[in-house]
C-alpha cells in the first residue's frame, strides 16, 4: 500500500478522533486513589523490588522498583505511586528512609488500567517495619479483625482520625468495639 | 477556538500514527512475502482506550508540580489529548503544561499536567489511545 492510500485510509480514524476529542470530559474528580486503583478493602498484591528512582514531590510522591518477587514475575519495572509529600509525613514516612538500591517489601493494589502502576497499602524498607500507608485500609482491617495478624504497624495519624472514608459498615463496627472517641474519631491504640 | 484547535492536533496525531503503523506492516509484509505471491495480511483491531477516570490535574496555588496518568503500551498504542483546561491565569507567570509522552520506564504513554514554581494556574489534561492488536 502507497503512504498516500496509508494517510487517505487513516482519515475516517482521524475524524473519528476529532468527535471523540470534542466529547466532554465525564469525570471531573479531584485525586482519588480508589478511581485508579480500587476500593480501600479489595484485596492486596504482594511485591518485592529494588528502588531504582525516587521522586518525592508533589501532587503526589511516587518510587519506581524492579521486581524481585512475590506476586509478580521478577525483572519488571513498576511504579509506586502514593500521596503528597505532607500526607505521607502525616502517616509517618520522610524521604530520608528511601534510598536507590534498597529493597523494599510492599502489599499494594495494582492500576485497575493494567498501567504498571501500584498503589502501597503498606511499606517495608530493607529490614524496617512493614509500615501503613492508608489509614482507611487500617481501620477496615481493624474492624474485620484482621490488621493484627498482617503485622503492619498503623499509620502515624490513625489515632484521632476520621473514619468516614471507611465506609459506614466499618464505622458501625469501630463504634461498637469502642474504637471511637465522642467526636467519632478513631481510637487507637485501644485504650 | 480551542477546541478546533485541539481537533487539528489531534487529527494530524492520529494520521500520522495510522501512517506509521501502516508503514511498519508494510516492512513487516515486504520481508515475509515473496514478489509475486498475494500476500495473506491479518486484519488489525484498532480500539479507543477510554480517558482515565481522574485528569490529571495540578493547581498553582496550592503547589506547584506535576501529576500523571498512566496510559498505555507505547509497543501498540498511540496516545492524544483530548482534554486541556486552564483555569486561574491572572498573568503571563502563570503558566502550564500538558503533554502526551512515553514513560521511558514503565514503556507506557503518560499524560502529564506540569505546574511551574510561582504559576497559580490550575492545568487538567486528559489523554485517550489508539491500541492496535
Amino acid at each position: 500500500m502507497s503512504k498516500l492510500e496509508s494517510l487517505k485510509g487513516a482519515a475516517p480514524m482521524a475524524l473519528l478522533a476529532v468527535a471523540l476529542a470534542l466529547q466532554p470530559a465525564a469525570v471531573q474528580a479531584h485525586h482519588n486513589s480508589q478511581a485508579e486503583f480500587g476500593a480501600f478493602g479489595s484485596e492486596t498484591i504482594a511485591v518485592e523490588g529494588t528502588i531504582v528512582a525516587i521522586n518525592w514531590g508533589n501532587p503526589h510522591i511516587s518510587i519506581d522498583i524492579r521486581t524481585t518477587g512475590g506476586d509478580l514475575p521478577a525483572g519488571q519495572n513498576w511504579r509506586l505511586v502514593s500521596h503528597p509529600v505532607q500526607i505521607m509525613s502525616d502517616y509517618g514516612f520522610v524521604r530520608e528512609e528511601f534510598a536507590v538500591g534498597d529493597h523494599v517489601k510492599l502489599l499494594g493494589w495494582k492500576n485497575v488500567r493494567g498501567a504498571p502502576q501500584i498503589w502501597p497499602r503498606a511499606i517495608q524498607v530493607n529490614d524496617g517495619a512493614l509500615k501503613s500507608n492508608l489509614r482507611f485500609t487500617d481501620m477496615i482491617d481493624i474492624a474485620k479483625g484482621t490488621f493484627e495478624s498482617l503485622h503492619i504497624q498503623p499509620a502515624a495519624n490513625l489515632n484521632g482520625s476520621p473514619p468516614a472514608r471507611a465506609g459506614e459498615e466499618t464505622v458501625a463496627k469501630l463504634k461498637e468495639m469502642g474504637l471511637l472517641d465522642e467526636k467519632g474519631l478513631m481510637i487507637w491504640p485501644p485504650r | 477556538m480551542r477546541q478546533i484547535l485541539v481537533s487539528a492536533v489531534v487529527a494530524a496525531v492520529v494520521c500520522v500514527g495510522l501512517f506509521l503503523i501502516e508503514d511498519r506492516f508494510d516492512d513487516d509484509d515486504a520481508a515475509a512475502t515473496p514478489v509475486g505471491v498475494a500476500g495473506s495480511r491479518a486484519p488489525i483491531s484498532l480500539r479507543y482506550t477510554a480517558e482515565p477516570a481522574e485528569d490529571s490535574w495540578v493547581a498553582g496555588a496550592r503547589g506547584a508540580g506535576a501529576d500523571d496518568r498512566v496510559l498505555s503500551s507505547a509497543a501498540n498504542s498511540i496516545c492524544f489529548l483530548t482534554k486541556i483546561e486552564v483555569k486561574g491565569v491572572q498573568g503571563p507567570e502563570d503558566s502550564g503544561t500538558c503533554r502526551v509522552a512515553v514513560d521511558d520506564f514503565t514503556g507506557f504513554w503518560q499524560v502529564t499536567a506540569d505546574v511551574p514554581e510561582g504559576s497559580k494556574s490550575e492545568i487538567r489534561c486528559n489523554a485517550r489511545c489508539l491500541v492496535w492488536e
